[in-house]
């Protein structure tokens, strides 16, 4: 069975936080630093989980680290650097099968938080930095991994138009092949010292074991890290321009994907998660956008758009042929205009909210599902309320406070990647 | 009924041939909130020539049928599937692959409404003229998103080295050109061979009670008389076809798919050698061996580079992918390592630690209602039993690998790259 949420204050801004239910096989330890994107920091930061997950000084090189992990039945220590709001996310976490799995009775979970801690607090050095070796290659793989967004058009599209969407704010800043070239060992080692001392930190841990062991670890360890003043960790919503903004990018495509950017002046979340659902939501095959852009229209293959409740924006993508550009804009933003007409039924309410209902009661199947649910709870200031809470909050929403809330969202980027050159607006 | 149980690692399904001619695996999953089904056919993108005891002769049908009629099986006389299942609020979908189409939902309730709605609408096939030239504006774009994506161009691309008749080759979806050829008639016809019950299996895993749910299948499905059917496959080379494919796509670092043909087995030897060549790769190229950490190091490959068995009805081979500035040196340096580790042997520790692995990736696919439900598919439409890879990682042992190695011919491959269209 399922244990409530536990959450404590292990060290000056550390949250250690767990879930244990018995349904899972693997355990997951997510270790997360957390600080507002800065434009000029934000690339040698996202050096640092990359550095850190390769090796540790126990075991300091990769093939070393990798057979140890291999031997663990597939143990594995992830790296990640993502944003969450206006922040970005430096994760490393640790992934492996319960020790009853083990076939020689290993201690599986002690273990490997003990090679986690090691890489975080421990990480190879040499004459008080990373070494130059290590650092270069890591930061070709980085680099790589930059330029290689425009391998995905839909991603890079997506990517392309938040720029826009959100200019001027953090989260239009991202990691740039520019900024990883001026990069040295020093610089992403100094880096990394700053995010351990003053960096929030939350730690979650999901699974079927009850992480005792694992906290006293963590909490003897970060004991011993001294913890300076904490940088605030704010995510403001995105402003709303005063006139739409137009963007056309070439690029040699078969397809021209489209993203249309809105904004949305409403504090009521769950109100425009459900509005959202019922125009376009990811995955929502009963809403306006699927049934009418696609399923009638046969203009796309995909139509829709998340709501980012901490940003407060919709991006609606869709991958459309280039004839069919303006067509399907207007549509998508007629769609929009139905929505905030009231032209909307109360089947297409209680569809919407059967879904997402749906959706939120699978979330407690996967370990990784529950961090992904309760981490940007945590971090974007929004209230922390499990899955079940939020599935009472979806039922009582009502036709009136969907139209209400169609009524705050506010057109604001249009930005088309297509081989062919298209008459500005 | 059948029960069937592994020891090894404590867990136990059922097996069901129903009277009505379709199999049906159980997988109950304590504590597991969700529930998930797939009703699935032998029927993907390779069934391009077939025939029935009732045809003369066989029939070709256009590239990417399989995959149509996957969308418009969605659609009923009154409304489409995702209607129904809006009712509920399950979470809907289907796929298309080489060898199989399959039709799925995911529910945290009404389990047995959803069946149901699953098992009905597979069952009532509705196409129009219509309907069907509907379809071709939505599938068109699917098929341009992907003639877009590079990582699905240079593995396509592969197999078409790799393979000259096998129509693995072809891409699932079909072309723009192909899907044009698809009317009523050859929908109805592909329908009716291969959507009949002998050629079907259902599988559900997670929340499940195992009576209620064969209540609903006796209610929901008809029997349906055995076919005869027979799917025709060119005949094909040993040998791959051709070494190497370029093609040029806007993208970053160029990507790599290098593809090493071996013979195709049916059944739960087709998951041995699986086991196998997945060993043999991980052993000699994976992120353990000298190999991966050589080139990591000297910036020839990135993160993104993996090694894999593939199989599927009919074809089976090893398949080495990744990025790379310099995509021929690797594929050098991989050819050149296979022949070393042939000539020098691999190490029994690197066996231990690579089959431990393995054993982990395995017993974690039992972990999720959604894996564990997809794999009882596979596996019964491949004729493979639930734990035959659980068996297999046991009893596999050091000389099996280093006998695979010994006769794997790694010149029989082929080379695909992408490289960045200025």
């Amino acid at each position: 069975m399922s244990n409530p949420l536990y959450r404590k204050e292990i060290a000056k801004e550390v949250y250690f936080s767990k879930i244990t239910d018995d349904r899972y096989k693997f355990n997951l330890i997510s270790i997360n630093f957390y600080s507002v994107i800065d434009k000029d920091k934000v690339t040698a930061n996202s050096l640092i989980p990359q550095l850190l997950s390769k090796n540790n000084s126990k075991y300091p090189t990769n093939k070393e680290f990798s057979n140890l992990l291999a031997r663990m039945y597939a143990a594995s220590i992830n790296d990640s650097s993502t944003t969450v709001g206006d922040l970005q996310q430096l994760a490393i976490e640790a992934v492996c099968l319960d020790d009853k799995y083990a076939l020689n009775g290993e201690k599986l979970t002690e273990g490997i938080t003990e090679i986690l801690l090691d890489c975080l607090l421990s990480p190879v050095t040499q004459n008080g930095t990373f070494p130059q070796k290590a650092f270069e290659t890591e930061r070709n793989v980085l680099i790589e991994d930059i330029e290689s967004i425009i391998n995905d058009k839909r991603i890079y599209a997506m990517a392309q138009a938040l720029k826009t969407v959100c200019k001027d704010e953090p989260r239009a800043f991202w990691n740039e092949t520019e900024k990883a070239k001026e990069l040295t060992p020093d610089i992403v080692y100094n880096a990394y010292k700053h995010m351990l001392s003053s960096y929030r930190c939350e730690i979650f841990c999901v699974g079927c074991n009850d992480f005792s062991a694992v906290e006293e670890k963590l909490t003897s360890a970060f004991s011993k890290i001294e913890r300076a003043d904490i940088e605030q960790c704010v995510t403001n919503k995105s402003a709303l321009k005063t006139e739409p903004q137009y963007v056309t990018e070439l690029m040699d495509v078969n397809q021209s994907k489209m993203v249309i950017g809105y904004k949305v002046d409403s504090d009521d979340n769950i109100g425009t998660l459900v509005m959202n659902h019922i125009y376009g939501g990811p995955g929502a095959v009963t809403s306006k956008l699927f049934t009418i852009v696609r399923e009638k229209m046969s203009l796309c293959y995909y139509c829709s758009g998340p709501f980012n409740t901490s940003k407060k924006f919709v991006v609606v993508n869709c991958g459309v042929e280039s004839d069919n550009i303006e067509k399907a804009r207007d549509e998508i933003i007629y769609q929009l205009d139905e929505v905030k007409a009231g032209n909307v039924s109360e089947k297409e309410l209680e569809q919407a909210k059967k879904a997402m209902v749906n959706a939120r009661r699978s979330v407690r199947d996967g370990v990784g599902s529950m961090v992904r649910w309760y981490l940007p709870l945590i971090m974007t200031g929004d209230d922390i309320h499990s899955p079940e809470d939020e599935i009472e909050e979806i039922m009582s929403v009502d036709l009136k406070r969907v139209i209400e809330n169609a009524n705050k969202v506010t057109l604001d980027t249009v930005y088309v990647l297509t081989s062919e050159k298209k008459e500005e607006e | 009924m059948e029960r069937i149980v592994n020891k090894r690692i404590n867990e136990e399904c059922y097996r069901i041939k129903h009277k009505s001619g379709c199999t049906i695996m159980l997988y109950p999953m304590k504590g597991f909130s969700t529930a998930y089904a797939l009703f699935g056919t032998r029927y993907g993108s390779v069934d391009t020539t077939f025939k029935t005891a009732k045809d003369e002769d066989y029939v070709t049908v256009p590239e990417g049928i399989a995959h149509y009629l996957e969308h418009k099986l969605f659609e009923n006389e009154d409304c489409d599937a995702f209607a129904l299942y809006a009712a509920t609020g399950a979470s809907a979908n289907a796929f298309t692959s080489f060898d199989k189409t399959a039709y799925l939902f995911s529910c945290a309730d009404k389990l047995e409404e959803n069946l149901e709605i699953l098992l009905g609408f597979v069952q009532k096939p509705y196409f129009t003229d219509e309907t069907v030239a509907k379809e071709q504006g939505i599938i068109g774009q699917e098929i341009r998103m992907y003639e877009d994506a590079p990582d699905w161009r240079v593995f396509f691309n592969c197999l078409q080295g790799m393979y000259e008749k096998n129509p693995v080759r072809i891409d699932i979806a079909g072309t723009v050109e192909s899907i044009s050829h698809i009317d009523k008639y050859l929908l109805y016809r592909c329908y009716n061979t291969f959507y009949n019950l002998n050629n079907m299996v259902l599988a559900v895993a997670g929340n499940l009670d195992v009576d209620k749910v064969l209540a609903v299948c006796d209610k929901m499905l008809i029997a349906s008389e055995d076919p005869q059917l027979s799917v025709k496959v060119p005949e094909e080379s040993d040998r791959v076809y051709k070494r190497r494919m370029i093609q040029e796509l806007p993208c970053a670092t160029p990507l790599f798919n290098i593809g090493f043909k071996l013979p195709a087995k049916e059944g739960s030897e087709c998951y041995r050698d699986y086991i196998l060549y997945n060993l043999m790769g991980e052993i000699c190229l994976g992120k353990t061996s000298d190999f991966y950490n050589r080139m990591y190091e000297s910036n020839l490959i990135n993160n993104n580079f993996y090694v894999r068995a593939f199989n599927g009805r009919g074809f089976f081979g090893l398949m080495a992918e990744g990025e790379s500035a310099d995509p021929d040196k690797v594929y050098e340096e991989i050819l050149k390592e296979f022949a070393k580790l042939k000539k020098e042997g691999i190490s029994r520790d690197d066996f231990d630690t690579i089959r431990n692995k393995t054993y982990g990736e395995i017993v974690g696919m039992f972990g999720g209602v959604e894996s564990v439900a997809s794999n009882l598919l596979e596996f019964e439409l491949a004729g493979a039993q639930p734990y035959d890879l659980v068996d297999f990682i046991a009893d596999i042992t050091f000389e099996d690998v280093v006998n695979a190695l010994k006769n794997f011919d790694e010149e029989n491959s082929t080379i695909s790259i992408i490289k960045n269209k200025i």
